[in-house]
């Protein structure tokens, strides 16, 4: 083992592998950033320049694109409240309200750190506990899978705000959506009209595109006043992340960083589950005095860890079982296999000093990631200081090339203004958003896994309480509802109390 | 008459070769794959980019158009003059599965040419005998006696799907499928003993197979599978089944194309298959390159639909 390091170690030194990570870190951050380009693109776009390169430097550099693509995620869905990729979606609930508040170069350092510290945890559990991590992920059958997709849904207690009830139907919303298109088990297509573009199902990007960008552009065009008289404010003197800040918020990332890298590693699930589990534990564990959905630090903290934390522990059943965790990892499983690396159960012993030199710098690209965002955030944090009306003809532009870019076609534009519309509406009548992406990302997991495991036990429910794993997430589910509906009855108990206080000692 | 065979043959090759050297497309190439990028068939198409860019000097795009079967990527290429340097990568589905489960499609093998092969499978029934005990076919059937027979592979439509439905069926084995969106993902249900069994390509199963967690008992092609080491994997015909099945990629154009031209760029493909630069990047990409002429491509579809059509009428359309 140690000769196979040592050999990984010779072929990583060099300054091809260093150039290559860095170039694919920035190229993957950038494409993040922007609403609508995301990794899978940048992945697809660089593929063919890398068959000049090593099979070491052109795999370094793909997956520091995938890395940093995640992380730049974090940056649309702070600064424009716009994720850009699905795996943020959960950093805007407390991301964009701190921009708002005036902080938004302490929100980006926040998923910065994050990122990182879930970065770094993820890449050493794929270096050093793939084969242990893997024997675990082989025991998720379709049972394990529907709890799972049943506990992540529980997180739309979570995230409805003021009313539970506009939050499931807004969950039901994103599981109807997720719907569309042709049935996995029957194969039969469902809600399609017709439509053979709708065969594949909504595209997930461009319904957040709609809900996000295309919603929030039609506030600032009815409300024209909130465009002159920015609806941000000054970033001031505070708005810089202190070591104590950090310090109070390590232990929700290294847990966060861990939920992720759990969640990455079960085969098909990716960064939006683990980043949405990862929120709802850390506003569990609130202290009193954090404000979750309200610009709360550890809001962002938690999901950016979880999401990154994922990244590169979603190539464990990648490289060990061939299964991609999402679209991207997907387009790397194709890297993988044309740079000569056959993914499978005996890849690390075919390939072990190549495949250990991608990993180690895996770990190492982390801390580039974090020197590069030091800087470029300094950048990406002066589109705050863009006036609104400008800012809003530039991204409706942005978002219709970014919609158009996921498929090719102007259906996925539609799509996305028909959502905005929607979306606009809902926001009207107080119906919070994220769950419709929940339900989207979770819905057809739930679905077809439910029906996948009535057919393995023959149609007997009992099948979900035989399975430990299966139970165990199950009771999870349940323990999670009550403790959050218990926070809550508390929350509410002090907000009242404080009312009432503040209250009598105002006077007549 | 040997004599005249070998002239006729001499013949051919100096026409393809004067095709090849007449030809110079007027514009630059474009390949549609109607699958996502990085997927087997998209790398298999760049690297015959590749070669076709160095044969005429033009670019070639390769242009993901996913979705419906191919229909999108279909649309995309029907909506320009038919033209050899306008093509798309298929597969057998389109043409043999697709057209009974989703009709409204509306692909038709009639409509188009195929410029060549790109790749050739054989599909197997594979178990997991440290699980189940299951160590051939009839191991299986004995198995099924007293047991729930349940199969992984893809949703009805696909090719695994249909592969299990009718080797059961004309067993007169009651088996139920738990389906997933690849076949990576069905072997690791069986693995994990989710699944009793599961059909697969001989190239997904083969890490599995080579590890000694499963063992494939049928091959749904005309010959014995001898491909792994130690095994001889018995045809389902030699069971007493009918069931040849190979599954199979090509790049095709609209058929109203210049035949002499889709010949120029099916030969410039063949000659850029016996360079090292093909060699390598076919090897790297774990391709084993299957370049079948247009003849033979469409044999192999028209015989595979011979044997979906029966088993769509026989187990789904009631």
């Amino acid at each position: 083992m140690s000769e196979v390091i040592l050999s990984a170690l010779a072929q990583l030194a060099t300054l091809e592998n260093l150039l290559f990570t860095n170039i694919g870190i920035f190229i993957g951050i950038i494409f993040g950033a922007i609403p609508g380009l995301n990794g899978n693109l940048a992945i697809t776009i660089l593929l063919p320049f890398t068959f000049q390169l090593g099979t070491v430097p052109a795999l370094l550099m793909l997956t520091g694109i995938f890395f940093g693509a995640n992380f730049g995620g974090s940056i649309s869905a702070i600064l424009i409240n716009t994720p850009g990729t699905n795996a943020a979606a959960a950093t805007l609930i407390d991301g964009y309200p701190m921009c708002q508040k005036g902080k938004p170069q302490k929100a980006l350092d926040t998923a910065l750190v994050a990122s990182t510290v879930g970065g770094l945890i993820s890449a050493l559990c794929l270096l050093f506990f793939t084969p242990q991590i893997s024997k675990i992920a082989i025991k998720f059958g379709a049972p394990e899978y529907f709890a799972l997709a049943l506990f992540g849904l529980s997180v739309i207690a979570s995230v409805s705000g003021k009313s539970l009830i506009k939050g499931l139907i807004s969950g039901g919303l994103g599981i109807l959506l997720s719907t569309v298109g042709i049935d996995s088990i029957s194969g039969l297509t469902r809600f399609t009209f017709g439509n053979i573009r709708l065969y594949n199902g909504v595209k997930m990007l461009a319904v957040l595109l709609g809900v996000y960008a295309i919603a929030q552009m039609i506030v600032r065009v009815a409300n024209p006043e909130n465009g002159k008289a920015s609806e941000m404010q000054a970033s001031g003197e505070n708005d810089r992340l202190t070591g104590a800040e950090v310090k109070q918020s390590l232990w929700t990332m290294i847990k966060s960083a861990l939920i992720g890298a759990f969640i990455g590693a079960v085969p098909g699930t990716g960064g939006a589950i683990a980043s949405f589990i990862a929120y709802n534990e850390a506003k569990r564990c609130a202290k009193p005095g954090e404000k979750f959905g309200e610009g709360e630090l550890k809001g962002v903290a938690a999901p950016e860890a979880a999401n990154n934390g994922a990244t590169a522990a979603t190539l464990i059943p990648l490289l060990t079982m061939g299964i991609p965790g999402d679209v991207v990892a997907a387009t790397l499983l194709g890297a993988f296999t044309m740079h000569g690396l056959v993914v499978g159960p005996k890849l690390f012993s075919n390939s072990g000093p190549v495949l250990y030199a991608i990993l180690i710098g895996c770990v190492i690209s982390q801390l580039f990631m974090f020197f590069q965002g030091k800087y470029l955030l300094k950048l990406f944090v002066k589109i705050t200081h863009i006036p609104q009306q400008l800012l809003t003809a530039m991204l409706v532009v942005i978002c219709c090339a970014g919609a158009f870019a996921i498929g090719k076609s102007e259906m996925d534009i539609t799509v996305m203004l028909i959502f905005g519309i929607v979306a606009y509406l809902m926001q009207k009548l107080d119906f919070p958003p994220v769950p419709i992406v929940l339900g989207m990302v979770l819905g057809p997991i739930a679905e077809s896994n439910l029906r996948n495991s009535l057919v393995m036990s023959g149609g007997s429910w009992a099948i979900f309480v035989q399975r430990p794993i299966c139970l165990a997430f199950i009771l999870l589910t349940f323990v999670l509802i009550w403790l959050l509906k218990k926070g809550d009855a508390r929350q509410r108990a002090a907000t009242q109390k404080f009312m009432k206080d503040e209250s009598e000692e105002t006077p007549e | 008459m040997k004599k005249a065979v070998a002239i006729l043959l001499t013949l051919a090759l100096l026409m393809s070769a004067a095709a090849l050297a007449d030809y110079a497309p007027a514009k630059d190439m474009n390949i549609r794959v109607p699958f996502a990028a990085g997927g087997a068939v998209d790398t298999q198409a760049r690297i015959i980019a590749q070669g076709l860019q160095e044969a005429f000097g033009k670019t070639v795009f390769i242009n993901n158009l996913t979705g419906a079967n191919g229909a999108i990527a279909a649309a995309d290429l029907a909506s320009v003059a038919p033209d050899a340097t306008e093509m798309m990568a298929g597969g057998i589905a389109m043409f043999t599965l697709t057209p009974l489960f989703n009709p409204s499609v509306g692909l038709k093998l009639e409509d188009y040419q195929i410029v060549t092969g790109i790749n050739s499978e054989d599909q197997m029934l594979y178990v997991n005998p440290g699980l189940t005990g299951i160590r051939d076919w009839d191991g299986l059937v004995e198995y099924a006696k007293d047991h729930r027979i349940v199969f992984g592979s893809n949703t009805p439509g696909g090719a695994t799907h249909l592969l299990a439905t009718v080797l059961f069926g004309e067993a007169g084995i009651q088996a139920e499928a738990v389906t997933s969106d690849g076949s990576a993902k069905d072997l690791l249900a069986l693995a994990g003993g989710n699944v009793v069994c599961a059909v697969a390509s001989t190239s997904v199963g083969a890490q599995y197979v080579e590890e000694g967690t499963l063992l494939p008992i049928v091959v749904m092609s005309e010959e014995p599978y001898t491909g792994f080491e130690g095994i001889e994997v018995p045809t389902a015909q030699s069971l007493g089944y009918d069931i040849v099945f190979k599954t199979c990629n090509f790049i095709m154009t609209s058929k109203d194309a210049d035949p002499a031209e889709v010949e120029a760029i099916y030969q410039a493909i063949l000659a850029y298959s016996e360079t090292d630069a093909f060699k390598t990047a076919a090897a790297n990409a774990n391709w084993v390159p299957v370049l079948a002429d247009g003849a033979t491509v469409k044999a192999n579809i028209e015989a595979a639909r011979a044997l979906c059509e029966y088993g769509f009428n026989t187990y789904y359309a009631q």
